[in-house]
């Protein structure tokens, strides 16, 4: 019989108050399946092992890394039997899953597991929420896939996220590891801190997840859901936000500089924060734009280094501190933010959305890119996925131009990434450009895109693009069909759009 | 390889062609044309000596004379060695006073004049030719900043038209000599070409040159010196963080185009196109079959030429649909060419017009070279240091690792930013002190208003800090949020502040200006 949802969850917070032995960390043979953001329509599978840690009798949770995962094994200490395991949830954002093994079907399966299993609902290790009260330099313990060893806490930071999209509370540790293993779970005592998600050998630095995140990442987790299989195309699109990161949408830094205070009309010996960025279309909403200072938070005045307290963290960003109760992340909300903008103070309220919905990135960059190929035109859709954003030239150029602009939530940059030289596209060679419109229609997204061209195609009519730079190419219809043969047949591409633009 | 020569010398002789069939000498269309009566644009590199500092160069327009001086280089007798003084900025402290270097570099000799390596003149105050144990005064006449080649006079001689008679190609095969200093005990060293291959040269982004690369360790003494192939002239070497020889030909055209006393530099088309030979785009656009030639995309602003002509022949010959001249690209016979007007013939709106189109290096040309006097335009104030972005900036600070700054400077044309400015100004560098507190966040971001007020260049940003009256001078920078804020009346205080703790000389707040 399965264990239903509530049980799940009752399980998982008495195990919070309970003080058990050892969490049960284990190591998961998963596939995993990395979509090239280059040419995404290629997909490389490897198989990868994770620290798992197991709770509910046959529930495990891991860090499962940037790779998109599937199902896998769970293999036995001495190593010569395995059971299998199936992928029941996966965070797009926080890259951390839960799967499940088969359920045990009579009385001699039990008593005689392919795999010893010996974790129930008690071994979930409490979670220690709380990171105030943690001196720095506390001793933790990382295990999970070699000899545990120690690391030592630090402090509380925000980072990127590991879809990298959305700014999260982190522990900081520092180790004498050369080598430390992403998806460990740091322990304090016999309580889970944090998951490790990076290290950087070299500063001797390093950051996990927080268990607060985990905690409620876990708890929102439908335990007798089916078991989850994404498809290759990187469809499941229903999926693909389901995520708890929220951002608040925007970047900056605290501003001191009196000059710069007085002259904005801020008070110049209060500190404010200067929005520099917000993400590309939290514009339409208008209500926090580049170049607003921001004075306070709810009642909370800004601090001297551009943070808010949170009573479970420390001191944290406000971009961050806003969407955070606690270690947790807030419900959808609006917070209300006293601001100077045009020297004038207003008071405005924020939402707080998530980080997926308000960037469009984690599809994007944790499962399969959008990209859609006509004639043998390769046109993918600009966003922090994009391979060569931050090192192309022109890219770069234009991504800040555009973040100047005036976009809306469905407005995205579609560009020309390459031509796959075939007979149909003979004599257009324009290198990258941005499409700008397909049949005299200014074009707002890749599916913006398809959706003209699809039609324009399904009445036989010619497709014509413009690229900036006032470059045009056109095609028939029926060369289009044509060339879809020959993409398919010259380049073994199977399907010439991704199914997210369906 | 031997094929691209002959490829090469077969366009040479297109040309050659060309001339004959136009009737008229393009370069003396040059010099009677729109691009002479803009001497802002079309003036030849020259040094410009920093205030206070001896003008060791002609600073004038040289003379020209006549004839010709052709001369045959036979090997070993042509290697000029020199002896150059120069002073040396800093990219990254353009303030800074300059130290003084003396060089032992080497050339080619042409006749009394001295072709070398356009690296060995930067900032250069004095140079000598040394014969055994006479020494004679140079001066640099000509830069040629998109060829990395620099040609000097002795002091007292007037400016002749040279020509070089012996001049061979290069190809995988050939065996290169280069000679020591003529006299006595003369060495040769011997090296073999490795690699045939376009690249811009190093002191340049102007223009890409077929140059030979070479096998083995190259001592930078050599770098300058004339190389041999076969007995003739083959180019000049150039050894810097690469090893190249910079072909004859390359030479050649330098030493046509300053032959009426000045160098116009490499003409580029000045216009993006995109080729018409896809049957579909042709049907849409509506151009008839019997339409040979390419559709303009972008053109610079103030070109006769507007997105969406289609230009259909150039100099009396016909631009073929995929965008080729006499079986070369639009860019390559436009860059055999000097610079100057031709007659080109374009389509629009249905009706075919004939008009002169000039030809010359881009706006930017300049600085898209390595600068020949080794100053940084710059203007000091509040210790916010401001700088052109242009290629010393770009390689020489961090002003390189931001792709943004990297396509301003180096691809104006697509993104039409001569709209936007002249030339970006970037705030290169913040020498800190609290009347600019927190302006370091905007290190390598360039400039876009001052008080409201667009900055176009260098002396819009400084008459526009002089003219202020208001309390704050306030500056903006692109596509990036906030500003910096400076009280006005604590700039001179501050100066004087900056100045004490840096320890920088008076001249470095007079601002250096082009």
């Amino acid at each position: 019989m399965k264990p239903c949802r509530s049980l799940i969850v009752a399980a998982f917070l008495a195990a919070l108050s309970s003080l058990s032995a050892e969490p049960d960390v284990r190591i998961l043979e998963v596939t995993a399946r990395l979509a090239d953001h280059g040419e995404p329509w290629k997909v490389a599978t490897e198989r990868i092992a994770v620290p798992a840690v197991f709770f509910g009798e046959r529930y495990a949770a891991a860090f499962v890394g940037t790779g998109l995962p599937g199902s896998g094994y769970l293999r036995s200490k001495d190593g010569y039997s395995r059971e299998t395991v199936e992928l029941v949830d996966i965070d797009s954002e926080l890259h951390i899953a839960v799967y499940r093994l088969p359920e045990s079907k009579s009385s001699a399966d039990k008593r005689n597991p392919v795999v010893p299993r010996k974790f129930d609902s008690n071994d979930l290790p409490p979670l220690k929420f709380t990171l105030t009260d943690v001196p720095a330099k506390t001793a933790l313990r990382a295990v999970g896939g070699q000899e545990p060893y120690t690391v030592f806490y630090e402090g509380v930071d925000a980072v990127a996220s590991p879809a990298g999209n959305a700014p999260i509370p982190a522990v900081r540790f520092s180790a004498f590891q050369a080598s430390v293993q992403k998806g460990q779970f740091l322990i304090l005592g016999d309580r889970v801190i944090g998951i490790i998600l990076s290290y950087d050998s070299r500063a001797g630095k390093g950051y996990a997840l927080p268990a607060s995140l985990f905690d409620q990442y876990l708890s929102g987790v439908d335990m007798d859901s089916p078991a989850l299989v994404l498809e290759p195309m990187g469809g499941n699109s229903a999926h693909q936000s389901r995520t708890i990161v929220r951002s608040s949408g925007f970047s900056g830094r605290v501003a001191v500089e009196r000059p710069f205070l007085q002259y904005s009309g801020a008070v110049a010996d209060r500190a404010a924060y200067l929005v520099e960025q917000t993400v590309f279309f939290r514009t339409e909403e208008r209500e926090l734009l580049s170049g607003d200072l921001i004075l306070s938070a709810g009642s909370r005045p800004i601090g001297s280094r551009g943070t808010l307290p949170n009573e479970e963290m420390g001191d944290l960003p406000i971009e961050l501190a806003i969407c955070l109760e606690g270690g947790r992340f807030t419900a959808d909300d609006q917070v209300p933010l006293e601001i100077v903008r045009n020297a004038e103070k207003r008071r405005v309220r924020l939402p707080i959305r998530s980080a997926a919905q308000l960037t469009g990135v984690v599809p994007a960059r944790f499962l399969r890119p959008a990209y859609l190929i006509e004639g043998g035109l390769v046109f993918l859709e600009l966003s922090l996925a994009y391979p060569g954003l931050s090192s192309e030239d022109r890219l770069s150029f234009v991504r800040d131009r555009y973040r100047e602009g005036d976009n809306t939530a469905e407005e995205r940059l579609v560009i020309l990434d390459r031509v796959l030289p075939i007979a149909e596209n003979a004599g257009y060679r324009p290198g990258k450009g941005i499409l700008t419109s397909v049949n005299g229609i200014g074009i707002r997204s890749l599916k913006h895109a398809h959706t003209i061209i699809r039609e324009a195609r399904r009445k036989g009519e010619d497709v014509v693009f413009t690229l900036d730079g006032n470059v045009v190419l056109a095609f028939s219809s029926r060369s289009l069909a044509q060339s879809d043969d020959q993409v398919r047949k010259t380049y073994g591409i199977p399907f010439l759009s991704a199914n997210s633009l369906e | 390889m031997r094929l691209i020569l002959m490829i090469l010398c077969t366009t040479l002789a297109a040309f050659a062609g060309l001339h004959a069939d136009a009737k008229t000498d393009p370069k003396d269309a040059a010099k009677t044309g729109p691009a002479k009566s803009e001497p802002a644009k079309t003036e030849p590199a020259r040094t410009e000596p920093a205030k206070n500092e001896p003008a060791k160069t002609d600073q004038s327009k040289p003379e020209r004379t006549e004839p010709v001086v052709t001369v045959a280089l036979g090997p070993g007798e042509a290697t000029a060695c020199l002896e150059i003084t120069a002073r040396v900025h800093t990219s990254s402290h353009p303030y800074s006073s300059p130290s003084v270097q003396t060089r032992r570099v080497r050339g080619l000799r042409i006749g009394r004049a001295v072709l070398t390596d356009i690296d060995h003149v930067r900032g250069m105050t004095s140079g000598q030719i040394l014969a055994g144990d006479t020494r004679e005064n140079l001066r640099l006449v000509y830069a040629g900043f998109d060829t990395g080649l620099a040609l000097l006079f002795p002091e007292k001689d007037q400016v002749s038209a040279l020509s070089i008679e012996n001049a061979g190609g290069l190809s995988l095969d050939s065996d290169l000599s280069v000679y020591s200093c003529p006299g006595p005990g003369q060495e040769s060293r011997r090296f073999r070409v490795s690699r045939i291959a376009p690249r811009l040269p190093e002191n340049s982004e102007n223009v890409v040159f077929e140059t030979a690369e070479v096998e083995g360790a190259v001592p930078a003494a050599l770098s300058g010196s004339p190389v041999y192939a076969n007995g003739k002239f083959a180019g000049i070497l150039h050894r810097g963080q690469s090893v190249y020889v910079l072909p004859a030909s390359v030479v050649l055209r330098f030493l046509e185009d300053v032959k009426d006393g000045r160098y116009d530099g490499i003409p580029v088309p000045g216009f993006l196109y995109q080729p018409l030979t896809h049957p579909e785009l042709r049907k849409h656009l509506g151009i008839p079959d019997t339409l040979s030639g390419v559709r303009i995309t972008r053109a610079e602003p103030g070109s006769l030429l507007l997105a969406g002509d289609y230009l259909t022949s150039i100099a009396g010959m016909t631009v073929s649909s995929d965008g080729r001249v006499n079986g070369v690209s639009i860019e390559d016979a436009v860059r055999g060419r000097q610079a100057g007007n031709v007659e080109a013939l374009i389509v629009r709106g249905g009706r075919t017009l004939t008009i002169q189109l000039p030809l010359r290096p881009a706006p930017d040309a300049r600085a898209r070279a390595r600068s020949v006097d080794g100053h940084r335009r710059y203007f000091l104030a509040a210790g916010l240091v401001f700088s052109e972005l242009d290629l010393d900036l770009l390689l020489d600070t961090d002003a390189g690792k931001r792709p943004e700054l990297v396509h301003r400077a180096r691809s104006r044309l697509l993104d039409q930013l001569a709209l936007e400015s002249d030339r970006d100004l970037i705030l290169s560098e913040v020498l800190a002190d609290p009347v600019n507190a927190g302006a370091d966040r905007f290190l390598f971001t360039p400039v876009e208003t001052v008080n409201g007020s667009v900055v176009r260049n260098l002396r819009d940003l400084r008459s526009l800090f002089q003219s202020l009256s208001t309390k704050y001078v306030v500056i903006r920078f692109r596509n990036r949020a906030g500003a910096v804020v400076l009280e006005r009346e604590r700039i001179l205080e501050a100066n004087r502040r900056i100045a004490d703790r840096y320890g920088l000389p008076e001249s470095a707040f007079e601002e250096v200006l082009p």
